[in-house]
């Protein structure tokens, strides 16, 4: 299944684009995403701070389905 | 949902116009305003001469509005009002304002305490430091 991944602030420079569509197997969860974009991008390790998926801030892992659009963020740094 | 972005700088104007329009509210008996405002930190050699802010607009309106229904929650206010930049603000140029009102000055200014380190903390914005050289670097909150 093909999932959306849009990356904000240093997280785009470190993976070198801003959005990218990213294949993963049926029944993966956001441990799995996150998994295989920091294999895809190594020096995103350590650097994701937090995941949004279809616009809702994740607070513990959940299942992704084909179509899905994630946000990745670095720490957050308003004001 | 109301869109607290603003392009560019905050204009004072806006924020002295934003102060002419509560006199018509005369429950009101204290207002607190928090302004940030671009810093020209030095770092490595060189002075930070803007920052632009990005953000993902719809989970921070998101988040911001549900931010203000818990400080009327909390807090009994009269009304309060967030905004923030977008885009490139120069240093010394105003990037957050936060106005909160009440009858008495307790209340507004524990709610304005509260707005602007949960909006800080929970809102996903970004900001990229354009140093004086032309380096940059990627803003960190303390």
């Amino acid at each position: 299944m093909k999932i959306k991944v849009n990356y904000f602030g240093r997280l785009a420079e470190l993976a070198g684009t801003a959005s990218e569509q990213v294949a993963l197997p049926a029944a993966s969860d956001s441990e799995n995403l996150l998994k295989k974009l920091e294999e895809r991008h190594p020096l995103l390790k350590g650097q994701i701070s937090a995941l949004a998926i279809n616009g809702e801030i994740l607070q513990k892992a959940a299942k992704l389905h084909a179509g899905d659009e994630a946000d990745l963020f670095p720490p957050f740094a308003g004001g | 949902m109301k869109d607290v972005f603003v392009q560019g700088p905050i204009d004072p104007e806006k924020i002295a116009g934003s102060i002419a329009a509560h006199q018509k509210k005369k429950d009101i008996g204290a207002h607190h305003l928090f302004l940030g405002q671009v810093r020209a930190d030095e770092m490595q050699g060189s002075r930070v001469r803007a920052i632009e802010y990005s953000a993902q607009k719809e989970i921070a309106n998101r988040v911001i509005h549900e931010i203000r229904e818990e400080a009327f929650a909390r807090f009994e206010l009269s009304c309060l009002h967030i905004y923030h930049s977008l885009g490139k603000v120069e240093a010394g140029a105003i990037c957050f304002f936060v106005f909160v009102s009440s009858a008495h000055r307790l209340q507004s200014r524990e709610a304005l305490a509260f707005l602007v380190d949960a909006v800080k903390a929970r809102a996903p914005i970004f900001g990229k430091e354009i140093m004086e050289d032309g380096s940059h670097q990627w803003k960190r909150n303390r």
